[in-house]
């Protein structure tokens, strides 16, 4: 029998644990000459705000050791163009569809939830209030327990769709932060997003991001997700999507048997786009040998028992 | 549309110092791509590097079913790509990008550098491959201005002449023909042509393309630029090559990367 890759997080029914994280898949028509994205476990969309956004000036990207920065500065269509221009290919698509949403005030995140949720075709929010790229907003929202509770519960009173709160990594301790959003009414939390990072042209002297600092993601930043991932399972209840530097099989493992019941690939997708299929497919193959009959079972599975090892 | 396959190396050589070329048996793109169009390279199996890197397509033969990239070693990527050895294989993604667009019209190329690349694969194809029964290039009339830095970096002007493109040079050393930036050449030469209608198609460095579409736009002469930028996804999805123009931001992956000299600012 196969085994059952099924999850949820809150009331949105996963096929299998395995996402495409925001901004590395755009608003999924992009990827889908390439893979089959109903083979997805879901997907979550660019960031959406309430009016367009032009974003950062170029260079945007630049490669790092085991990784690389973005500063792209939340380019989208905003809101009423997502809903005329993409929701329609998203719209009816057998996988789980989630729409992440930015804001530079608490109400930008309520508008733009609100006016969201009138539509047909969308599984679930994914607040975004952790991008380092924009100088309001975003990052700002995530960095303290108090404005996390603020903008979390405005905008979970303006939906009744399943909210998933994305944290940043650059907070002192993420303990009280996960809290603040649980406790606000998130459905679920997802971490982490990219951290703070900087790269210098020594030619030039010059950064090579012209924004200066960028996100920084991709397999450097994954020992550092890891740990955050298994610190806020420890400290909440609802589900947990482990975010950050997942590039294979045995990385999506690795933030299962930490805790989290979903994995979201990012930078992963732009090193191979079959990148999340091949991880599904690794997922059922290692249940199997494994003879694990359902993948939830894996979840939060770390043996923390002390014994001869020294 | 585009598609991912392993390419096979069929050789791999130095051609001038310090620039390779390859050959890839890759016959889904070979058999599809456009002049100007790129393929999107994993030259790494783990981190080094870990994005891949895009390369214009240099020549295609449908026939053959094999792709050629003309690449200069500027950093790690190009480093470890220049190792890949005869048979080994090559994760690409292609043919990426929308292309240089012309008809029967006589054309100007200008090429800076490693931009020889996609512009060698316009000139074939304008003067209609190798074949000489192919009427495509029957009386058209192609001119390529060829810039780099010393005669040593002078690269496929015999190929270009038998072709029957018009080649002229200009080495920043002075070493052989016009010496000075390639863009005097072609002001040069369009002041030469001023009586005739034709097309500009330019790839280079970025002050190089500058001060083309300074040029041609001010003499309104229809011109294309065939533009670079740091890439990740290669199709479209994350917005990290991003080139300014008017009406706001476009992708350099899938919106370009050849674009109309007046419709972008940079």
């Amino acid at each position: 029998m196969k085994p059952n890759l099924r999850v949820k997080i809150g009331s949105i029914e996963l096929k299998n644990p395995v996402l495409a994280a925001s901004g590395t898949f755009g608003y999924g028509d992009e990827y889908a000459d390439l893979i089959d994205i109903e083979g997805l476990g879901g997907f979550v969309t660019k960031a959406i705000t309430l009016l367009p956004r032009e974003g950062n000036a170029p260079p945007r990207t630049v490669e790092t050791p085991a990784g690389m920065l973005n500063s792209i500065g939340l380019e989208n269509v905003g809101v009423e163009a997502f809903i005329a221009e993409k929701l329609p290919f998203l719209h009816g698509l057998e996988t789980a569809v989630i729409v992440n949403i930015a804001g530079s005030t608490v109400e930008e995140y309520v508008e733009v939830t609100r006016r969201l949720s009138e539509c047909d075709g969308i599984d679930g929010f994914e607040l975004n209030i952790s991008c380092p790229n924009v100088s309001k907003g975003g990052l700002a929202f995530g960095s303290s327990p108090e404005t996390v509770s603020e903008v979390v519960s405005a905008t979970r009173a303006s939906t009744r769709l399943p909210l998933i709160v994305k944290l940043t990594p650059n907070v002192t301790d993420i303990a009280p932060i996960a809290r603040a959003a649980e406790d606000s009414g998130a459905d679920a939390i997802s971490l982490i997003n990219t951290l703070v990072g900087m790269a210098v042209d020594v030619q030039t002297r010059r950064p090579k991001l012209a924004s200066v600092t960028g996100g920084l993601s991709g397999p450097a930043i994954k020992p550092v997700a890891l740990a955050m991932v298994w610190k806020a399972t420890q400290t909440v209840r609802i589900p947990i999507i482990g975010i950050g530097g997942i590039l294979n099989t045995m990385d999506a493992l690795e933030f299962l048997i930490s805790g989290a019941s979903a994995v979201q690939v990012g930078t992963g997708n732009f090193v191979d786009p079959r990148c999340t299929m091949k991880i599904i497919d690794g997922l059922e193959h290692f249940c199997e040998e494994n003879h694990i009959a359902k993948i939830s079972d894996l979840v939060g599975s770390l043996q923390l028992s002390t014994g001869g090892a020294g | 549309m585009i598609t991912q396959a392993v390419g096979r190396v069929l050789s791999n050589e130095q051609v001038a110092p310090g620039i390779f070329l390859m050959s890839l048996k890759l016959p889904w793109i070979a058999q599809r791509a456009k002049p100007g169009q790129f393929i999107h390279v994993r030259i790494g199996s783990q981190f080094r590097p870990l994005l891949r890197r895009p390369f214009s397509i240099y020549r295609a033969d449908a026939e053959r079913e094999e792709i050629q990239i003309l690449y200069q070693l500027v950093g790690e990527g190009t480093m470890r790509l220049s190792e890949k050895g005869e048979g080994e294989g090559l994760d690409c993604l292609g043919p990426i990008g929308n292309g240089f667009w012309f008809r029967r019209e006589d054309a100007v190329l200008v090429s800076g550098g490693i931009g020889i690349a996609p512009l060698f694969f316009l000139a074939e194809a304008m003067l209609g491959k190798m074949s000489s029964d192919d009427p495509r290039g029957r009386g058209r009339k192609v001119t390529i201005l060829i810039g780099a830095s010393s005669r040593d970096y002078l690269m496929r002007r015999k190929e270009l002449e038998l072709l029957g493109a018009e080649v002229r040079v200009a080495t920043d050393d002075g070493s052989e023909g016009y010496a000075g930036p390639v863009t005097e050449l072609l002001a040069a030469t369009l002041q030469e042509n001023s009586d005739r209608a034709f097309s500009v198609f330019a790839c280079g460095p970025r002050p190089m393309l500058k001060e083309v579409a300074r040029i041609t736009v001010r003499r309104r002469i229809p011109c294309q630029l065939s533009l670079e930028e740091h890439m990740a996804c290669g199709v479209g999805a994350c917005l990290g090559c991003a080139v300014r123009t008017p009406s706001g931001y476009r992708r350099v992956c899938v919106d370009g990367p050849v674009f109309d000299a007046e419709e972008v600012i940079l």
